[in-house]
């Protein structure tokens, strides 16, 4: 079963973001990444990824605001990647900023998605992302 | 060419006095026969007689001798006295007397009489001329000639002949003499010592000697009245200050009046009788011109002669003169004389070319003002300080024919003086701007700025370059350029490369440059600076901006994301402990919840509200009904459970950004729905009416609870609220950010209310006009 790439630094959302997902019970197909270059990494299938078996993950849910390589570039990479530009990709972010907003539809993104401050909200997103991970994932079954 | 011309003139002159003598010869031939005849007559009776050739030879000296006299202008009485003998000598015994009659015609005046006792002749002198009175007196009144042949018996001689007898005359034949009009000019009379009857052949001789009396009478008489004439122009000459001269061309002899010394400063001694004099005297150019028309006037056979020339004065300057001449021609037509006229008219020429230069000067500065005018408009385009320094060196140069200009303005020490732009020795624009030099305050700079000498011109003085250097001489000019009444530099003219003379209004024309360049560098250095205070301002602005922006992001993303795990954690830590916690537990954990919940929402209001001033608007037809349809579908959940009577008036099309206008009426409508919760049946109103020009003012009514109109100034600030959290949630943010978006839309907000009596709100925007022009994508 391919996986799901969870990309964001904070220990604490990523911790939220899992509960949510354990909902669902997710939890075991989440790869977490700490910042950018761990997600390029394991996209590219270097560094502690090298070992890693080959394909790509279903989804992947990008915080924008990432020490070291930031969502937007990692964004520009994948989109720019012809191997990996058809994984669909989900930002998860803080910002209501309408020029990461902007940005990011303009690099490609399939969805935009501001992580609300009442946790119920945030379950009902994470919620959102496993119905959306789940109808994907069949998707190349059916075919 | 001259000698040509002078050979020419000669000749003709010549020509002239040979004709006259062809004339002249020509009566001669024709009298000649006639003397020849009497001569014949007599010849067969006396021919043998010696003593009558010689008689005949006495005459025909007489004659020869009378016409020499008369050729060289010999006075009346000696030409008569020769008559008289020549007469005397040709009559035996014949005494011969000649009575002239006088102006009036009344007496008779002993002309000559040489040989009657002088007595007798002073008796007969002055006799009144009568037809029966002497043989003379009757002949004069009579015109024709009477012989008295024997005084002693002649009835005419009854008073006179006592008188006559006396002195031994006894015999008078009176011929009288006429002029070319017939009239009695007077009386050749022979007496004789004993009575006497003339033979048909004396007759005639007396007859031939009157007739020479009566030539004789009539050149003098001639002579007489030119002399008069001559006198006469002498005087009219010496009261004019014309110079009068006068051409015999018989004599080739030029005659000039005093004036000719007067006027033109010759000594009298100088100014020659040569007809040539003239001629040398005439400016080189103009000779060959004034002689040739004299001669073609004279060979035209005109009468009247004018020339304009330069004649040469004794100090060699030339005086321009008007010659004007009148030709006198003998019987012939041919021009023997010709007196003229030179006026100095060079005064008048001077006043006149005086006049034509100042009309010229003129019309020539009045053009200069008008380029002046075109020139300081141009240069009012200029795009900066050096841009209008260098176009006014070049204009001033191109268009206002100064040859050389330069800028200079003070410096920020007024000791010093910083260049601009300016023309150097060769002609070409030198950008002088690095230079910065001392003024002397003794310099005519330095007069220029710091005293009361704005301006300064110098004729013929050393001129320089901006280096200082000596590079030619000529005239400089000195304005100042003046900021209100301050002299903040100057500019300066010469004339270095073409060397032209200064023209009559070069320093006006300068002066009225430098202050117009004075005024538009002023204006452009006022320009400058608002130009840089603007970009300043812009700058901090964007700075500031930037700043905000950077500000709001952070707080967007870093102040949520602790809420965020605040109440995530703590509902996390609800299901977690589940049914152990004791009821107090429960609720402290909601609340810790509900303010993360809280604070999210004024974070995002915030934000929401800081971003309505700084994104940019657009301008755009909004259908109000559209857009408040939109709203109150938008407001569904809020409405659950609710009555709500809706009143919604002709709404219409607006002018304004749609996102905005969608805030501002998603604000109003939400607040209304918001503040009716109380009532039962609440009820909203919107209402549209037109205000000034383009100006609609929409209104949101509602029944609500209102608010005390003491607080409605506190009611558009951030964060200011009427009502408590318990009773209407809020953040206090939304009518903060309505009047915001109305500001930018040029239009103003407010609020009427009664407490507990519902509330209105009031807008002002624009009515979109069909004059409006959308922006691309004007769908909403």
């Amino acid at each position: 079963m391919k996986k799901i790439l969870l990309a964001d630094d904070n220990p604490f959302d990523l911790e939220l973001a899992l509960a949510g997902l354990a909902e669902y019970r997710l939890t075991n197909e989440v790869v977490v990444a700490r910042d950018g270059a761990e997600a390029l990494d394991y996209l590219k299938r270097r560094g502690q990824f090298a070992d890693r078996p080959i394909g790509g993950p279903m989804v992947i849910l990008l915080d924008l605001k990432m020490p070291k390589v930031d969502g937007l570039e990692v964004l520009r990479q994948i989109k720019s990647d012809p191997a990996l530009r058809t994984i669909p990709i989900v930002v998860l972010t803080s910002s209501r900023e309408e020029q990461d907003v902007v940005e990011s539809y303009n690099l490609g993104v399939n969805a935009y998605v501001v992580k609300p401050v009442a946790f119920d909200k945030f379950v009902e997103v994470v919620k959102q992302i496993g119905l959306f991970w789940v109808l994907t994932n069949e998707v190349p079954t059916g075919m | 060419m001259h000698d040509q011309r002078r050979t020419k003139a000669q000749l003709y002159t010549e020509l002239a006095v040979l004709r006259a003598r062809v004339a002249e010869l020509e009566q001669a031939r024709v009298e000649l026969p006639r003397a020849c005849e009497s001569l014949d007559q007599r010849r067969p009776l006396e021919s043998s007689d010696a003593r009558e050739r010689q008689r005949v030879e006495q005459v025909l000296e007489g004659q020869r001798r009378f016409f020499e006299q008369l050729a060289t202008g010999t006075q009346l009485s000696d030409l008569l006295a020769i008559l008289a003998h020549t007469i005397q000598s040709q009559i035996d015994g014949g005494l011969c007397s000649i009575l002239l009659l006088d102006d009036e015609g009344q007496h008779l005046h002993t002309g000559a009489a040489p040989s009657l006792p002088a007595a007798y002749v002073r008796v007969i002198d002055g006799i009144t001329i009568d037809p029966n009175v002497g043989s003379c007196g009757a002949a004069a009144w009579r015109g024709e000639p009477v012989i008295v042949a024997d005084i002693a018996s002649d009835p005419l001689w009854a008073n006179y002949r006592e008188l006559a007898l006396s002195h031994d005359l006894r015999a008078c034949w009176s011929v009288p003499f006429f002029d070319s009009r017939a009239r009695v000019l007077g009386i050749l009379a022979l007496y004789y010592a004993a009575p006497r009857a003339p033979t048909f052949a004396e007759i005639e001789e007396v007859k031939q000697a009157a007739y020479l009396a009566a030539v004789a009478v009539e050149r003098t008489r001639a002579e007489a009245a030119r002399e008069t004439s001559e006198q006469r122009y002498r005087l009219v000459s010496r009261a004019t200050n014309d110079v009068i001269w006068d051409w015999d061309m018989v004599n080739q002899r030029l005659a000039w009046n005093e004036c000719a010394q007067t006027l033109f400063g010759y000594t009298a001694d100088a100014v020659g009788a040569d007809p040539l004099w003239w001629d040398e005297h005439i400016h080189p150019d103009d000779q060959a011109r004034a002689s040739a028309s004299v001669l073609a006037v004279l060979e035209s056979g005109g009468l009247f002669w004018s020339s304009e020339y330069r004649f040469r004065r004794a100090d060699q300057n030339y005086a321009d003169i008007l010659d004007r001449g009148y030709v006198m021609r003998d019987q012939h037509g041919l021009p023997i004389r010709m007196i003229g006229a030179m006026q100095d008219i060079t005064e008048r020429k001077r006043a006149e070319q005086a006049l034509r230069a100042s009309e010229e000067t003129a019309r020539s500065f009045q053009w200069q003002l008008k380029t002046l005018h075109t020139l300081s408009s141009e240069l009012a385009s200029a795009v900066s300080f050096d841009d209008l320094c260098r176009m006014a060196v070049e204009f001033g140069c191109s268009h206002l024919g100064f040859d050389r200009l330069g800028l200079w303005f003070i410096d920020d020490d007024p000791r010093f003086k910083l260049g601009s732009f300016g023309i150097d020795e060769h002609g070409n624009l030198r950008d002088e701007r690095g230079i910065r030099t001392p003024i002397g305050t003794s310099s005519l700079p330095g007069e220029v700025f710091f005293d009361t000498f704005p301006m300064h011109f110098i004729d013929d003085t050393e001129l320089y370059n901006d280096r200082g250097a000596a590079v030619g001489r000529g005239w400089n000019g000195m304005a100042a350029l003046w900021e209100g009444e301050r002299v903040i530099g100057y500019i300066s003219a010469d004339n270095l490369i073409g060397g032209l003379p200064v023209s009559p209004y070069q320093m006006e024309l300068l002066v009225l440059y430098g202050s117009t360049l004075g005024y538009l560098v002023v204006r452009q250095r006022a320009a400058l600076e608002l130009e840089q205070r603007i970009a300043e301002r812009t700058a901090q602005l964007a700075a500031a901006n930037k700043e905000l922006e950077a500000f709001s992001y952070s707080v967007s993303h870093d102040l949520r994301a602790p809420l965020r795990h605040i109440d995530g954690f703590a509902r996390l830590l609800a299901q977690r402990q589940g049914d152990r916690l004791d009821e107090t537990s429960a609720r402290y954990l909601r609340v810790i919840g509900e303010a993360a919940r809280k604070m999210g929402q004024l974070i995002d209001d915030l934000l929401a509200f800081s971003r309505m001033s700084r994104t940019e608007m657009q301008s755009r037809p909004v259908d109000l009904r559209q857009l408040v349809a939109d709203v109150q579908h938008d407001l569904g959940p809020a409405m659950e459970n609710r009555t709500i009577n809706w009143q919604i008036g002709r709404l219409p099309v607006i002018r304004g950004d749609p996102a905005m206008l969608r805030i501002v009426f998603s604000n109003l409508l939400s607040n209304a729905v918001k503040y009716t919760a109380p009532r039962a049946a609440a009820q909203i109103t919107i209402d549209a009416t037109a205000a000034t020009g383009d100006e609609v003012i929409i209104a949101v009514g509602d029944n609500g609870v209102g608010f005390d109109m003491a607080y409605a100034h506190k009611l558009f600030g951030v964060f200011q609220r009427l009502h408590r959290d318990e009773e209407f949630e809020g953040t206090g943010i939304g009518l903060a950010t309505v009047q915001r978006i109305i500001n930018r839309h040029g239009g103003r907000a407010w609020a009427t209310a009664a407490l507990d009596g519902g509330a209105t709100f009031s807008i002002t925007l624009r009515r979109h006009t069909s004059e409006d022009v959308d922006e691309e994508n004007p769908a909403g």
